[in-house]
């Protein structure tokens, strides 16, 4: 009996020591506050300037200072974030934003109508993308102090996808107080955290905004720090240094730190198309679009795709500047698949001059050079010469209007391809200006896509993804990458899609050292 | 007397070999590993068809592999054999060093012999300009110029010669400077030889032995000068199989498949090593007087 009773006494004592342990572990799961995290950049932003927020390193780190009025959903359709609707009429060639109340920018002031439309104004004389997005603004009103209406010249159906690109909204007083340069070394927008130092060469520290509008951020601050090469990075990541590393198109990385025991996350919505963006202009064999159809035959995307990118693990093959099954994505594009013959009896047929050096001009970049690699290799195949041309990242800019040969461009699929195809492959801007053969049927597309609504404009736009990729060969998009985040078991968040302009940062935390 | 001759040329031949190799296992390492990364060099072709890859063959399911019985010295991250373009390496670094120093000596020699042997106005200018010339670090000139050659071999090599002629104007006036005052060439002056007879017969066989020492020198300073510029991206391009692109494409698996930037990173030292000591017993050698002096 007395054997019986202990028996009992110790399921007792286990049971209630059980449920001891039960609230601690409900306790860990919970976020933990404070702690910083560490987060690589390859090299310092060119600027930190809300309204000129563009490249690689400055979108890392855009999203966790400041935020847009809209911001892209997980199949990259612009819905409203600082703003609870965004309505158009076309008929009155007006936008009306009704703002979310509560919302501060980082020094205090308010982030109410009167912010909005010093912002859009802004935009409109100094953004990055102002040529591409904001060509129809006119001018926008307050109404009240939380809606804004914005007249537009013309209609502009995809005005949405500009404000939700880059248009950051910055903080009107820090601007005028500290004037543009001032404002570059310590920026004031409304997003979670807010930049104490930049320190040139080393990296942008910041810390939490206690009153951000969705609630304190769980963290500290968020550090954004130089480390130029993937290996440092694993070093660092490795050695603690860094809680994050954003990789695209480095299978053999991700998956060595995955073996370690890191956690994957690909982004929400693809990052990048890599293109070949040909000169149709030139009197060069490229003016023959048999000649043109004949390189993408020659391209084995397939083959890339598997070996690379693990089938699609760490990115896919497309025939055009979307995934499959996306809302963007044309189903009537036919592509160009592998076909070493057809390429070399379209060569033939047009008289290929093989004299004629095809130039690739690229981005330095590792993935990049592998790609160029490859595909000069398989062009090289079917008789084409190929002379490989890297292009420093600082001088990528001045062969956007014209270039020789092919323009090997990593196309940013954050803001979906209808996006890109009516701010790229239209006249008037930089990208192509000289190289692109802007047929008329395009043009007339695009303008009658941007004047429309949404039923015409994805009809509208499906078609000339169709004419640009399928008849007139403009592009040729060899693969697309995801972003994928590498992150260590201290980290929670989703921060995958922290990188594809859906911000989280708040809710980010890490368990306490 | 064809015989004393005969003996005469043995004997100072075996002296040179003696003192050359005075430095003990070094040298003599140092000369194999050059013997050897010269043959390998010549029969690239040959070595590569033995090993069954050429340089640029691609097998993409086969990326950054480990040394295996096929890939003796594994693959690299699209798939190519490394051995296979460290063999084709060995003659882009080698054929790039000796043509730099070629363009450099011939130039310079010659620059150097008529400023040293003029003087006067010619010799301050050609010698301001120089000392400008060795003001400006060899890798910022190189790297300034390489991009107008967009990483044509031929261009670089004439890239990197400009960039190391100083060493031989300096060099080579010098020397002219106090041969010029011998009573051979005040003779031959005297005589009313031509200026240009008395620079090329009586003042340039002079300067032989230490312009030969400078030259192996600078073989491996351009070399070094080469696999820099290829690894920066300003000098040989991809998917030319240089040393120093090899480095910069093996770089960023140094964690995870170092051998690939590591093989290269060996053989760039090795060849620049055995040139500079090679250089050093050559001019222990050639010319005693200069033991340790350069």
């Amino acid at each position: 009996m007395k054997k019986i009773v202990a028996i009992l006494t110790a399921i007792g004592l286990l049971a209630s020591t059980g449920s001891m342990i039960t609230p601690v572990l409900a306790e860990e799961a919970a976020p933990v506050k404070g702690g910083t995290v560490n987060i690589p950049i390859t090299g310092d932003p060119t600027t930190l300037q809300g309204w000129m927020l563009r490249n690689s390193n400055e979108n890392v780190l855009a999203t966790a200072i400041y935020e847009t009025l809209l911001r892209y959903d997980e199949n990259g359709i612009p819905q409203p974030y600082l703003c609870e609707s965004f309505e158009g009429d076309p008929e009155a060639l007006t936008y009306t934003i009704k703002l979310k109340e509560g919302i501060t920018f980082q020094d205090g002031t308010p982030f109410d109508a009167d912010a909005v439309v010093w912002n859009l104004d802004y935009y409109k004389e100094n953004g990055c993308l102002s040529g591409s997005y904001f060509g129809e603004y006119e001018k926008s009103e307050a109404i009240d102090e939380s809606t804004v209406v914005v007249h537009l010249s013309s209609w502009n159906a995809l005005f949405n996808y500009g404000l939700a690109r880059s248009c950051y909204m910055c903080s009107p007083t820090a601007v005028e107080e500290l004037g543009a340069d001032g404002f570059n070394e310590a920026p004031i927008g409304t997003g979670a955290f807010k930049v104490t130092k930049w320190e040139h060469g080393e990296g942008i520290y910041t810390e939490k905004y206690a009153d951000y509008w969705q609630g304190e951020p769980n963290l500290d601050g968020v550090n954004f720090m130089i480390y130029s090469a993937v290996a440092t990075q694993q070093a660092a990541l490795e050695k603690g240094d860094l809680d994050i590393i954003n990789l695209s198109g480095d299978a053999v990385t991700a998956e060595a730190l995955e073996a370690e025991g890191y956690t994957l996350t690909n982004a929400a919505i693809p990052a990048t198309a890599y293109t070949f963006c040909f000169n149709t202009q030139a009197d060069t064999p490229l003016a023959d679009v048999r000649v043109r159809q004949a390189i993408c035959y020659a391209i084995d995307a397939d083959k890339i795709v598997s070996a690379l990118l693990r089938d699609g693990k760490f990115g896919t093959a497309s025939n055009q500047w979307a995934i499959e099954g996306t809302s963007m994505y044309n189903d009537e594009v036919q592509g160009y698949g592998y076909d070493v013959e057809t390429a070399k009896k379209l060569l033939e047929e047009a008289n290929y001059d093989s004299d004629f050096v095809l130039k690739i001009n690229y981005q330095v970049g590792d993935f990049m050079g592998q790609l160029a690699q490859i595909c000069a290799s398989q062009l090289e195949a079917i008789g084409i010469k190929v002379e490989l041309n890297a292009i420093e990242v600082a001088n990528y800019v001045n062969y956007f209007g014209e270039w020789e040969g092919i323009l090997f461009h990593q196309m940013g699929l954050q803001n979906g391809q209808f996006s890109q195809i009516s701010a790229n492959m239209i006249t008037g801007i930089n990208f192509g200006s000289k190289t692109f053969s802007h047929r008329q049927d395009t043009l007339d597309l695009i303008a009658e896509a941007n004047a429309s609504g949404e039923e015409t404009l994805t009809k509208d736009l499906k078609e000339v993804v169709r004419i640009l990729f399928d008849e007139t060969v403009d592009l040729y998009t060899v693969a697309i990458t995801y972003t994928t985040a590498v992150t260590g078991p201290s980290l929670h968040s989703d921060y995958g899609v922290v990188q594809a302009n859906r911000a989280t940062w708040h809710e980010m935390w890490k368990d306490a050292e | 007397m064809g015989e004393i001759r005969k003996k005469k040329s043995t004997g100072s031949a075996a002296r040179f070999f003696r003192v050359f190799f005075s430095r003990g296992i070094i040298t003599k390492i140092c000369f194999g590993i050059l013997i050897l990364f010269v043959l390998i060099a010549v029969f690239a072709p040959l070595i590569c068809k033995l090993i069954g890859f050429g340089p640029y063959e691609q097998d993409l399911f086969n990326m950054l592999k480990k040394p295996s019985s096929e890939h003796l010295l594994g693959t690299d991250d699209i798939g190519r054999d490394t051995l296979a373009r460290l063999v084709y390496g060995a003659r882009v670094s080698l054929l790039t060093g000796i043509l730099s120093s070629v363009w450099a000596a011939i130039v310079g020699i010659l620059i150097g012999l008529a400023a040293g042997y003029f003087g006067g106005l010619l010799n301050t200018v050609v010698m301001r300009i120089t000392d400008a010339f060795i003001a400006i670090p060899p890798i910022i000139f190189t790297m300034v110029l390489s991009s107008m050659v967009k990483g044509n071999l031929l261009g670089l090599s004439l890239v990197i010669g400009v960039s190391i002629m100083p060493s031989y104007i300096r060099m080579v006036n010098g020397l002219v400077g106090s041969l010029k005052e011998n009573d051979y060439v005040v003779a031959a002056k005297l005589v009313r030889e031509n200026d240009f007879i008395i620079m090329l017969k009586h003042l340039l066989p002079n300067c032989m032995a230490s312009m030969i020492v400078t030259f192996t020198m600078n073989v491996g300073t351009a070399i070094m000068l080469e696999s820099t510029l290829s690894y920066l991206g300003v000098g040989i391009a991809a998917p030319t199989p240089a040393w120093g692109v090899m480095v910069s494409e093996g770089y960023k698996y140094l964690v995870n498949q170092p051998l690939v930037a590591i093989l290269p990173g060996v053989c760039i030292m090795l060849v620049v090593i055995s040139f500079n000591i090679c250089g050093d017993s050559l001019r222990d050698a050639m010319d005693p007087r200069l033991r340790g002096k350069l």
